[in-house]
């Protein structure tokens, strides 16, 4: 999802984006992600949109993705109740008391 | 390399994700593939657990669809239409039969649609504004007769008709059978003579070419033009573009044609019209006067009533301009009504006994679909207690009593759809069947399933699907969920049992109704076919030539050819007898169930023959073989013989009942009759004949005169008779063959025995006998399936009820016969309630019947034995199971 906010992109592009957003930690692989699009499709999340003008290659097979506002809300949504979870755990690991969330 | 794998690799996958994503996965396989940042077994491992996990997705998805996307009614049909498919292929059995039982009875009431269609509703096509379109008829009542109406009118009349203001047109046409074609070429067709005004009344366009003009059907010099039908520019021409101007041989004289009627074109009448000619064509084959006779009454004349005329305002103009213009001798038609009726009616203006069966079995055929819907409905009754755990849970995990309803009415739709397709084609046998052979006089121009028949049939199997569903939807989604968790409960209440009895009794009830209809009509066929009509009519052949035209001989070429041509058939009997399997030959002049000869006989010492309310006396000529030939039995004096002929002294044969009322108490032979108007010499009683039906099969005896061929005055038209020692048919070819050997004039023979001419006045009885009869069956099957599943219900669910009855000591015979019990009663109030249903319909049923009482208590005893018999076979394996219970495994069941 966070891979598909600044822009729209295709389904190698989110696996070369995912890998450059994690150093190449993280390696997604085709199955795994047509099986998440596939439910992100179905639930509504994402959509599928036109070509950006900027891409300079053009292939006609490739689909390209973006979130829809639904998606959008639930990932500000997503991210900040991680962001109040790492808050938690930063704080419960500094040997403080947590304020749960 | 990657690519063919991953291609190979994508076929695990779930078809419906494949199609979506398969070609975008490919690409990005390959895409990161190339750029080998990944290892190749990552990826196919890769591949492999997203096959399994995303079938496991699609499994659990699928199973609670039902639940999601309420908001979305066609996602959600469609998933509820293939979750009705799956369940119901968990059951072939039970969905295979409830499909087998609405197919026939869908399929028969299509058919029977199509049929009722054509004949009570649509009526001929090619007319335009049919309801102001009308058939003439005149009623009179001769002196001592009954009254009669007829049809068939002079062109007097039409002449009459056609001055009349309330009418907009009028038409006269008159169907004959005739020949086209000569030699081996040759066959039989059906022409439409009509007035040239018959094509623009009905409103009807040409399909090619035009149709004839009033200048051709001139009196003076009617030209030979035809027009002919779709079916045989089909059959003669081979839909041929350039047909017109072309020529065709009709009765051997050169027509040229015109143009070509639509297809389905009949007139104004049902039947088959192969080329139409003009009118006056025909006075050329009849005698002079028939313009101005108004003895010659075979033409029909229809009129097109003026906008907003009534049809009784025109009858009684019709009656007063008849009554001021005829001129002719008989006193009972200047008191003639003349009047109007629709083109569905009969000859003599009443409706056509086809139309009131039809009309009938439409009724019996809505009654099977009942039987049907009674049937599925208890069907699915069962099959809803089957299924209560399964709709339990459904509820417990959230299903909607409303979505559990829509998935089972969804299902017993798809049922009745399946169904229907399926009656379509049994629609199609049907229907194809009856019309080649029952209803075979009609011209039907379209398939026995057209888009009307489609579109009722679709309508009726989605109501059909709606209604028999959502009785049992209700049922058994009523407390689903409190039914599913007290396990072990058997689900039956006894307010569904009483539902599930009462659509038995239902069934059985209506079809022991049908059976007894049915029953009925075979009791009149048969009796139609024993009638004693005085001869053997499946036995004797009749034979009639057609010849080619005398024009272009001159005068007494002409004469003498007649002269050969009328004593032709005589000449050639014995060549005919020669022929194997023929046992006997003879010529006549005057046939029953052929033409009809009226004549006026006068008895000396007797100022008029008494009246017998069947009418006066008719004549043949007859051949001396004659007798022997039809099977009619002398009863008294002698037969005629060969020195009875032309110029000899006249003798006359007459028929019994002549003998009785003419001569009461005393002996005819050796008395004296004058024949003829003027009467003729005294012709000397020498023979008493049997009485034998000249026209109907329903007829009262009549008074009949035979005179020796070649005696006879004023009268033609002779035909062959050939007797058969086996099968009619089988000898006619020969004869045939025998007949065209000897005289090369002869264009065409007709052949056909006095059996298939009577055919026709059969055909109601054998199209109710075989629909009521096939109803009937069908209910029957259908009610005994209903008593089976009902018992085996009842059996299962109480089984531990008889358990413990088996343990207390009961004995198994005792048990079996609870069972049975329980089914003679259901089928003992089937019986009951449809010999009710039956009598009380009789008094409609009897006008139907022939030589039957609508109560015939034999009929009524068969079907309710033989409804009893199929009630003690359908109980005879849930007794058995009942019997067989086990009582401890009955109670360690709970």
């Amino acid at each position: 999802m966070l891979a598909l906010t600044s822009r729209p992109l295709h389904g190698y592009g989110i696996i070369r984006d995912v890998e450059a957003r994690s150093d190449g930690e993280v390696l997604l692989q085709t199955g795994a992600l047509y099986r998440t699009l596939r439910r992100l499709l179905s639930d509504r999340f994402i959509e599928e949109c036109d070509r950006p003008a900027d891409e300079t290659v053009t292939d006609d097979r490739r689909r390209y993705y973006r979130p829809t506002r639904l998606g959008q809300q639930v990932l500000e949504a997503e991210v900040a109740r991680m962001s109040r979870l790492v808050r938690a755990a930063r704080l419960t690991a500094d040997g403080k008391r947590p304020r749960l969330a | 390399m990657i690519e063919a794998l991953y291609r190979a690799l994508l076929l695990l996958y779930p078809a419906e994700f494949r199609r979506r994503f398969g070609a975008e996965m490919l690409d990005t396989a390959r895409a990161l593939d190339a750029s080998r940042r990944s290892r190749r077994s990552r990826a196919v491992i890769d591949a492999l657990h997203t096959a399994v996990a995303l079938r496991a997705e699609y499994r659990r998805e699928r199973r609670f669809a039902f639940t999601e996307n309420r908001h979305m009614p066609w996602d959600a049909l469609r998933r509820d239409v293939i979750f009705a498919i799956r369940s119901l292929r968990r059951e072939p059995a039970f969905a295979l039969f409830v499909a087998a039982t609405l197919a026939l009875a869908t399929g028969a009431n299509a058919a029977l649609f199509g049929i009722a269609d054509r004949l009570l509703v649509r009526g001929p096509d090619h007319v335009r504004d049919a309801e102001r379109v009308r058939r003439v008829y005149v009623t009179a009542q001769p002196p001592g007769m009954g009254q009669f109406t007829t049809a068939g009118v002079g062109h007097v009349t039409y002449d009459i008709v056609r001055r009349a203001s309330s009418a907009e047109a009028a038409a006269t046409y008159a169907i004959n059978d005739g020949t086209t074609g000569r030699g081996a070429e040759a066959r039989e067709i059906k022409i439409g003579y009509a007035s040239a005004s018959l094509f623009s009344l009905l409103g009807v366009q040409p399909a090619q070419g035009r149709f004839f003009a009033d200048e051709e059907d001139s009196t003076t010099g009617a030209r030979r033009v035809a027009v002919i039908s779709d079916g045989l520019w089909q059959r003669q021409f081979g839909r041929a573009t350039d047909v017109l101007g072309r020529s065709l041989i009709i009765n051997d004289d050169p027509y040229d044609i015109v143009g070509v009627a639509p297809s389905g074109f009949t007139g104004a009448e049902l039947g088959r019209v192969d080329v139409w000619a003009p009118m006056n064509l025909l006075s050329a084959r009849i005698t002079n006067d028939w313009m101005r006779s108004w003895s010659a009454q075979w033409l029909s004349v229809i009129i097109r009533l003026r906008q907003g005329v009534d049809p009784d305002a025109a009858s009684d103009e019709l009656t007063t301009l008849f009554t001021r213009a005829y001129d002719g001798d008989e006193k009972h038609m200047r008191e003639a009504r003349v009047w109007t009726a629709g083109l569905g009616a009969a000859d003599d203006g009443s409706e056509p006994a086809e139309s009131r069966v039809v009309r009938w079995l439409s009724g019996v055929s809505l009654l099977v679909l009942l039987i049907a819907c009674a049937n599925v409905m208890n069907l699915l009754l069962a099959r809803g207690a089957r299924r209560a755990r399964e709709l339990g849970i459904r509820r417990a995990l959230g299903a909607s009593r409303l979505a559990l309803l829509r998935m089972l009415v969804i299902e017993s739709t798809l049922l009745s759809l399946i169904g229907a397709t399926l009656g379509l084609l049994v629609a199609h046998v049907i229907g194809g069947a009856a019309r080649n052979t029952l209803l075979s006089s009609i011209e039907w121009s379209s398939a026995p399933v057209d888009a009307r028949v489609l579109l009722v049939s679709l309508v009726t199997a989605t109501a059909m699907g709606v209604f028999v569903g959502v009785v049992p939807a209700i049922d058994v989604t009523r407390d689903a969920l409190a039914r599913a968790l007290r396990s072990g409960v058997r689900g039956g209440s006894g307010r569904r049992l009483r539902l599930r009895a009462a659509l038995t009794v239902v069934q059985s009830t209506l079809s022991v109704a049908l059976l007894i209809g049915a029953g009925l009509f075979v009791r009149s066929v048969w009796n139609a076919r024993h009638v004693d009509l005085g001869f053997d009519p499946d036995r004797v052949l009749v034979v009639e030539v057609s010849r080619a035209s005398l024009a272009g001989l001159d005068t007494s070429a002409r004469d003498t050819e007649r002269a050969r041509r009328r004593l032709f058939l005589a000449g050639v009997l014995d060549r005919v007898r020669g022929v194997p399997g023929v046992e006997g030959a003879s010529v006549a002049v005057g046939l029953p169930f052929g033409n009809r000869f009226s004549v006026r006989i006068t008895v000396p010492d007797l100022d008029a023959l008494p009246q017998t309310g069947t009418g006066g006396p008719s004549i043949s000529a007859v051949e001396p073989a004659y007798f022997r030939t039809m099977g009619t039995r002398l009863l008294r004096g002698r037969d005629f013989n060969p020195t009875d002929r032309a110029g000899s002294a006249p003798v006359a044969i007459i028929s019994e009942f002549m003998a009785r009322t003419v001569w009461p108490g005393r002996d005819p032979i050796g008395r004296c009759v004058r024949i003829g108007d003027p009467p003729g010499p005294c012709t000397t009683i020498v023979g008493v004949a049997e009485n034998t039906h000249r026209a109907r099969l329903v007829e009262a005896p009549k008074m009949h005169v035979y005179i020796p061929l070649g005696q006879e005055v004023g009268f033609g038209g002779a035909a062959m008779l050939v007797r058969s020692s086996q099968d009619a048919e089988s000898v006619a070819d020969a004869v045939r063959s025998e007949l065209t050997t000897a005289d090369a004039t002869i264009t065409f023979v007709a052949t056909e025995t006095l059996a298939e001419r009577i055919d026709p006045q059969m055909r109601s009885w054998e199209l109710g006998t075989s629909t009521l009869l096939f109803s009937g069956l069908l209910a029957l099957v259908v009610s005994a399936v209903g008593i089976y599943s009902l018992l085996a219900y009842l059996v299962a669910d109480r089984r531990h009820e008889i358990g413990v009855r088996l343990a207390l000591g009961a004995r198994v015979d005792h048990v079996a016969m609870i069972v049975v019990r329980w089914s003679i009663g259901m089928s003992l109030a089937g019986i009951a309630a449809g010999c009710l249903i039956a009598a009380a319909l009789g008094t409609f049923m009897q006008p139907l019947l022939f030589q039957v009482s609508a109560r015939d208590p034999m009929v009524f005893g068969s079907v309710a034995g033989v409804l009893l018999l199929v009630a003690l076979a359908a109980s005879l394996l849930p007794s058995l199971r009942a019997a067989r219970v086990d009582p401890l495994e009955a109670l360690r069941a709970e």
